[in-house]
């Protein structure tokens, strides 16, 4: 079971651009999501996800850090991109993905 | 016989510019802003100024090898300017060239600047090290990075102390937490965002078990002190005036590389050095007697052994100390009050300085929203090079006795 804690315009955004300006340029990051395995097994999550706004889907797969991630049980990472905040505010739903392609949907409030 | 500087020289003024990615100004007007404040503050006139330090590092990149940028961007009238540099703390050494001058007697009045002005490289950390640095540096320090230096000593701390490396990531979260929240609620810090113990674990590793909220960054500023005699500043009509308690500075010797009694989990420097500026300033207990301190976070880890080194926490201790919130603002012995090098960021010869400002600030009772309950004794700390190798600067200040 995987907990999903969207936070939009994080304040992580102004501190993570200053400190890796100049490697990974990691500039405007601010959307950070928190997922937390509270499972008993580890599971590996796709680097992406799907927002949902009514009928639509927008696939987001530029997110940092790349690759599959291995979450261990009660364990957190992170994920960090760029997102709109106009899409952002009229979207429903987000959808992350595990290695299998089962999905882990969490609600926008 | 030596008796110390204890009491003998006074801080009539200081000042420090806004840290941060300062594009518009020069190191130039850096200073400018910080001598500007504490000009004011002295109550002095420029002119009255007989001699002057200035510490930077990057020399490169920065102001140049030679003091000329400080006499001729303050105009000071044909007076001796030196300018010193010892890694991360130049700011310190600038700050210990000025209060020995008064101490010796050789001049009523001194300045200290420190300055860096390191984000016009385009570059996120430190310049790698150049001629400056020594002929032997490739030699000492082989494909080495300051992450993957620090990383080492909190593995060997894990394993020492066998604290489990979880419990270890999340006490390194809280000394960055607790600075955030720190730096929140100061106007010249850099970042000025609070995070959660959450965020902090859960950010990128650099080099493991350091993530990315465990390393300081690098930024622009400057910081300056005026001294002079305690005889001085009583004319001047200051009755308690902030006084120079200690001043210790310890060195490398080689042991760290060479033997194998130093397990890699610690600074001896800072180990020595504290004990040294204790026994200068007359302190016998220092978890009881420091009131508050800023120490070398460039790493979230340094901070940590750090506050057992100097003698604040039992070996072995500090991540449960730092887990219990005695190093937060509202603990016994807050560290970072101002928010440390994970808000200031760090340019290098203005960091040692920046540390006393809110020292100095705190003991007059002008720290605003930060301000402590009276402080009496105040610590600084310098840390620089890497934990095989470095470089420690303490200070002590506090009001005179």
């Amino acid at each position: 079971m995987l907990r999903i804690r969207p936070i939009m315009n994080s304040a992580v955004e102004e501190i993570f651009a200053f400190k890796v300006c100049c490697g990974p340029k990691a500039f405007d990051q601010n959307l950070e999501i928190l997922i937390t395995n509270e499972g008993d097994l580890p599971v590996e999550v796709q680097s992406r996800f799907d927002l949902r706004s009514g009928s639509q889907i927008h696939r987001f797969d530029t997110l940092m850090p790349h690759g599959l991630q291995r979450i261990e049980p009660g364990r957190v990472i992170a994920f960090y991109c760029n997102m709109d905040e106009v899409l952002w505010e009229k979207s429903e739903e987000l959808i992350f993905y595990d290695r299998e392609g089962n999905a882990y949907p969490a609600r926008i409030t | 016989m030596a008796t110390g500087i204890r009491d003998k020289v006074a801080i009539i003024g200081m000042g420090c510019t806004r840290f941060g990615e300062r594009w518009e100004d020069g190191a130039e007007e850096l200073m400018v802003e910080a001598f500007t404040e504490c000009i004011d503050d002295a109550g002095i006139d420029p002119k009255e100024i007989e001699a002057a330090w200035l510490g930077t590092c990057i020399d490169e990149i920065n102001v140049g090898k030679a003091a000329v940028p400080l006499s001729t961007t303050l105009r000071l009238p044909f007076i001796p300017v030196t300018r010193v540099e010892n890694y991360c703390a130049s700011g310190t050494e600038s700050f210990r060239g000025a209060v020995y001058a008064v101490a010796s007697g050789a001049y009523d009045i001194a300045l200290a600047m420190g300055v860096e002005k390191l984000k016009d490289t385009g570059y996120g950390g430190l310049p790698s090290g150049g001629s400056s640095s020594g002929s032997f540096i490739w030699l000492w320090w082989p494909n080495l990075t300051a992450p993957g230096s620090f990383a080492q000593l909190a593995s060997a701390y894990a394993a020492k102390y066998g604290v489990p490396m979880e419990d270890l990531k999340r006490a390194m979260a809280q000394v960055s937490v607790k600075s955030h929240e720190n730096g929140a609620v100061n106007p010249k810090a850099h970042l000025r965002k609070r995070v959660s113990i959450e965020q902090v674990m859960a950010a990128p590793i650099i080099a493991y078990p350091l993530g990315l909220f465990d390393c300081c960054g690098v930024s622009d500023g400057a910081a300056c002190a005026i001294v002079t005699t305690v005889e001085r500043a009583k004319d001047m009509g200051i009755k308690n005036p902030v006084t120079v308690k200690a001043l210790q500075l310890a060195l490398s010797s080689g042991e760290e590389m060479a033997f194998n009694e130093w397990d890699g989990d610690h600074f001896i420097t800072t180990d020595k050095c504290s004990a040294k500026a204790y026994e200068e300033a007359g302190i016998k207990n220092p978890r009881e007697e420091i009131s508050m301190m800023e120490v070398h976070d460039c790493f979230s880890i340094t901070e940590l052994v750090t506050c057992e080194d100097l003698h604040i926490s039992e070996r072995g201790q500090a991540w449960k100390d730092i887990l219990d919130g005695f190093y937060n603002s509202d603990g016994k012995v807050p560290c970072q009050i101002d928010g440390g090098l994970k808000c200031f960021g760090h340019p290098i010869g203005a960091s040692g300085l920046r540390m006393l400002y809110e020292m100095y600030l705190q003991l007059l009772g002008r720290a605003g929203e930060r301000q402590l309950e009276n402080p009496r004794y105040g610590l600084t700390h310098n840390l620089g090079g890497f934990p095989a190798q470095n470089v420690c600067a303490i200070s002590i200040i506090g009001l005179l006795d």
